[in-house]
C-alpha cells in the first residue's frame, strides 16, 4: 500500500514538473494558463491522494484535512482560471495562432466599458 | 520518494519564479504567480509529511485560500484598472 502511494506522488510530481515546462515553452497567455491550472490540478490530486494512501497508516487526522485540501483545489482553480482568462480577454492580450475566435462581439472590452460608463 | 517528488517541484517552483521574472508581459508574470501558488501549496503539503507534523496541512490550507482570493483581486484589478502593458 505505501508502494502505490509513493508512485502515485512521484506520477505527480512529474505532471507538476511538465505543467511548469509547458508555461516556459507556450507561446501565448492562454496556452500558458491552460498548462499551469490543469497540470498543477492534476498533480497536485495524485500526490494528495498518495499521501492519503501511504501516510496515513499512523495518523488518521491528516485524511479530512488532505481531502479539503483536493476539494478546495477541484473548487478554485477553475474559477481562478477563469477569472484570469476573462481579464486577460477584456484586455486584448493576444493570441498566437488562433484561427477562429467564436467568443467576440459576445463580450464587452475593458476599454469600452470604461469609456461608456465612467 | 517524497524528498525526490519535493526536489522536483522544488525545481519546477524555481522555473515558475524565473519565468515570473523575465516574463515580458503583465499577464504571463499573472499565469506565473497563480502557477507558484499552486507549486507552493502542494509543497508545503509534502513538508507536512516529511516534518510529520500535523499543522503543516492547517497552514496549506490557509495558504491555498489565500491565493485563491489573491489570484482572483489581482485578475479583477488586472481588467478593470488599466496597469501594466
Amino acid at each position: 500500500m505505501i508502494f502505490f502511494g509513493e508512485f502515485l506522488i512521484l506520477i505527480g510530481s512529474i505532471i507538476c514538473f511538465l505543467g511548469a515546462v509547458g508555461i516556459v515553452r507556450f507561446p501565448d497567455a492562454y496556452t500558458k494558463l491552460h498548462a499551469g491550472t490543469k497540470c498543477l490540478s492534476a498533480g497536485g490530486t495524485l500526490i494528495f491522494l498518495g499521501i492519503i494512501i501511504a501516510y496515513s497508516g499512523n495518523n488518521l487526522g491528516i485524511i479530512p484535512k488532505v481531502l479539503l485540501l483536493i476539494i478546495f483545489f477541484y473548487f478554485s482553480n477553475p474559477v481562478a482560471t477563469q477569472a484570469l482568462a476573462r481579464a486577460c480577454y477584456r484586455r486584448r492580450i493576444g493570441h498566437i495562432n488562433t484561427v477562429v475566435d467564436e467568443y467576440e462581439g459576445y463580450i464587452y472590452y475593458s476599454e469600452e466599458h470604461r469609456n461608456g460608463t465612467n | 520518494m517524497v524528498i525526490a517528488a519535493m526536489m522536483l517541484l522544488l525545481l519546477s517552483a524555481f522555473i515558475c519564479f524565473f519565468k515570473l521574472i523575465y516574463a515580458p508581459d503583465t499577464a504571463i508574470r499573472i499565469v506565473a504567480t497563480d502557477a507558484l501558488g499552486l507549486m507552493l501549496v502542494i509543497i508545503l503539503a509534502l513538508l507536512a509529511v516529511i516534518m510529520d507534523a500535523n499543522y503543516v496541512f492547517d497552514i496549506a490550507i490557509v495558504y491555498s485560500v489565500l491565493m485563491f482570493v489573491d489570484i482572483l483581486v489581482i485578475a479583477n484589478y488586472f481588467e478593470k484598472r488599466m496597469i501594466g502593458k
